[in-house]
């Protein structure tokens, strides 16, 4: 029996350089490396053939209920799906000979994908951001305590408002492009 | 006729992706019926991504362009068709007439360019 060899292996990506994470994921599969399972910066590996596979990330809002229909058109494309975490959707397909596939063939649908992400983090911001101005912690908790928490309700609101605005001039960018054209 | 006109009217100029949804649901389709016609009616210049379908599918459903109708077989899983609503005939009647006037005024002017580089 030959045991399936596999490794794990982190790796920081924002949100914004989804394109980033696809390329990568190319990469190590043209090395043998294929994705298996990615769980937030922790992407699972399986050992198999080195081959030319392309990968895509599309971002769908929670509870789906017409997830069957979403997965039935990219199946009927030749997509395979690879894995899903928290709202990301992992494809993946064979290369092939031309311009990599893509799923998304306008500029639209690529906007309309990263504006699902960026109402997603809006209300994350509204859930840090709220807690800081409302709550008083040092009233009920010792200094050193509130100190720590307060630290870091405050960082990540600061990280949340960077990640917006990161995405926001990700999609200004791509909206500086041909919205109308396709293909 | 001329109420779902102007109702028609709002959704125009239609986005590329939008108008050949639109197009390839003069007959009834599955999604995959759909990506199939589009490369076929652009003679394989358009490619229609599956992303970008289901986008598409899912606003023009929500603004009642097209509705649901019924299942077909497709290599044995039972896929959705999507037929289109009579918003969604008069919609794609207004647009394909505004690229149609579109295309004259191409004709005419593209006539004259040609021309005028002929004569030098």
């Amino acid at each position: 029996m030959n045991e399936k060899i596999g490794k794990t292996v982190f790796r920081l990506y924002w949100a914004w350089n989804d394109d980033k994470e696809e390329r990568w994921l190319r990469r190590m599969a043209q090395a043998g490396w294929h994705l298996v399972r990615p769980r937030g910066f922790f992407y699972r590996f399986e050992k198999g053939d080195p081959a030319d596979i392309v990968f895509r990330l599309d971002y769908q809002g929670p509870s789906k209920s017409d997830r069957r229909e979403y997965l039935g058109l990219f199946k009927d494309a030749g997509w395979e799906h690879v894995a899903e975490f928290s709202n990301w959707h992992y494809f993946r397909i064979a290369a092939g000979d031309g311009p990599a596939p893509e799923i998304h063939t306008d500029v639209e649908s690529r906007i309309a994908k990263y504006r699902r992400l960026l109402g997603l983090l809006a209300i994350i911001m509204l859930a840090v951001w709220v807690p800081v101005l409302t709550s008083h912690p040092e009233k009920q908790h010792p200094l050193l305590f509130w100190g720590i928490v307060r630290g870091l309700q405050v960082t990540c609101a600061i990280f949340m408002g960077y990640a917006i605005i990161r995405l926001g001039l990700k999609i200004r960018r791509l909206s500086k492009g041909r919205p109308e054209r396709m293909g | 006729m001329s109420e779902i006109e102007d109702k028609a009217r709002k959704h125009l100029p239609l986005s590329e992706a939008t108008y050949y949804v639109l197009v390839s649901l003069v007959e009834p389709r599955h999604g995959y019926g759909i990506m199939q016609n589009v490369a076929v009616v652009s003679g394989d210049r358009s490619k229609l991504g599956p992303g970008t379908l289901y986008g598409a599918l899912t606003n023009l459903l929500k603004q009642g362009l097209i509705i649901r109708a019924g299942e077909q077989d497709l290599k044995g899983e039972r896929r959705k068709v999507y037929a289109l609503t009579e918003l969604g005939r008069a919609v794609l009647l207004l647009e394909s007439e505004r690229l149609e006037r579109l295309v004259q005024i191409g004709r005419d002017v593209a006539g004259r360019l040609r021309a005028a580089r002929r004569e030098g």
